[in-house]
């Protein structure tokens, strides 16, 4: 009986954080602005898989700890995708697409808006390689 | 040709102080040839200082029939128009003090995306998250090595230039980039307040 709760509950909590984790996502317009970028609408329904199997598998890597033995080069090729959907969605928040138009008007430097973009970026970047390299917290 | 006058009534204009402004700038129009040559001249707004002036159509059309009295009018756009008058290169960043302000606001920005990705990392605990992914990859434990975390921030700059379109693609097909929208979308919010607001009257010529 205990055993049967304990899976309805955990059930019913996955499919509540991923349904909202990825309307979280959806509502950002972080899916829909990759997809436009790479112009391959067509495929969507390929990307709807992907996204599926993707959070799956993390999952299970995350909760069973299982994985394999490989070459150390294979941490590239994943960290890279990692940073860029990250950066995405740091861009897509509210804090960064609402504050550069609002910057750039109210200070009246339209004409440097890009280069607001640019020094997000830089600064963005080498945040996050302070807080890897130099502030490892246990 | 049907004897009316057609009055597209545009939705915002800014405009440069120190010209007059005519009819045409506010207005499309559609009418006969020697209407036409009547209203182009047409002074809706005397040169003044800056400001924001609202003209409901209907002020327009007032205006209108002091040339014209007879011939119907139908408005086809906008109720009001909003006006934005400001001083020459108000806006665009120009000059010195321009560039000056660039350069402090992006070393605002510089900095503060730095600190916030940092307190974005250590709130969500990406840490750990980087750690089991190493362990699941190679097998062996996370000894805070570098091979996740350098990509993973290459890939974060990558991330936000791809967002905003600074990448170069010869395909982009000119589709307006999210920063392009979010401005457009604010200044509406603006034009749409102040014309609800309704700005300061015109004076009657």
């Amino acid at each position: 009986m205990k055993t049967f709760l304990l899976v309805i509950v955990g059930l019913s909590g996955g499919a509540l954080v991923g349904a909202g984790m990825f309307a979280f996502f959806i509502a950002l317009g972080v899916i829909e602005r990759v997809i436009d970028i790479s112009r391959t609408e067509a495929y969507r329904g390929m990307y709807k898989i992907a996204i599926l199997l993707g959070s799956l598998l993390s999952t299970l890597i995350y909760m069973f700890r299982f994985g394999v033995r490989a070459n150390k080069g294979w941490l590239l090729l994943i960290g890279l995708p990692m940073g860029i959907f990250v950066g995405m969605i740091a861009s897509a928040l509210t804090e960064v697409l609402n504050v550069i138009p609002f910057l750039s008007i109210r200070i009246g430097i339209t004409k440097w808006a890009y280069l607001l973009i640019i020094a997000i970026i830089l600064g963005k970047v080498l945040g996050s390689i302070l807080y890897w390299g130099l502030l490892k917290i246990q | 040709m049907d004897n009316y006058i057609y009055l597209h009534l545009k939705d915002h204009i800014k405009r440069e102080a120190g010209q007059d402004i005519y009819l045409d700038d506010i207005t499309e129009l559609s009418c006969s040839p020697d209407v036409r040559d009547k209203l182009t001249k047409l002074v809706i707004l005397q040169e003044k200082g800056v400001g924001i002036i609202t003209l409901s159509v209907v002020e327009v059309i007032e205006l209108i029939r002091q040339f014209i009295p007879e011939i119907p009018i139908i408005s086809t756009g906008e109720s009001k128009i909003t006006i934005h008058i400001h001083e020459k290169d108000e806006y665009s960043g120009k000059g010195f003090a321009g560039l000056i302000r660039a350069f402090i606001t992006s070393l605002l920005l510089f900095i503060g995306s730095g600190i916030a990705i940092m307190y974005f990392h250590e709130d969500v605990n990406m840490h750990k998250v980087h750690d089991a992914i190493y362990t699941a990859v190679t097998g062996q434990e996370a000894t805070g090595s570098y091979w996740i975390s350098i990509p993973y921030s290459i890939g974060l700059g990558l991330g936000i230039a791809l967002f905003f379109g600074l990448l170069p693609d010869k395909n982009k097909n000119n589709k307006p980039d999210p920063l392009e929208i979010g401005i457009h979308k604010y200044k509406n919010q603006i034009n749409s307040y102040l014309s609800a607001k309704g700005g300061s009257k015109q004076k009657k010529p």
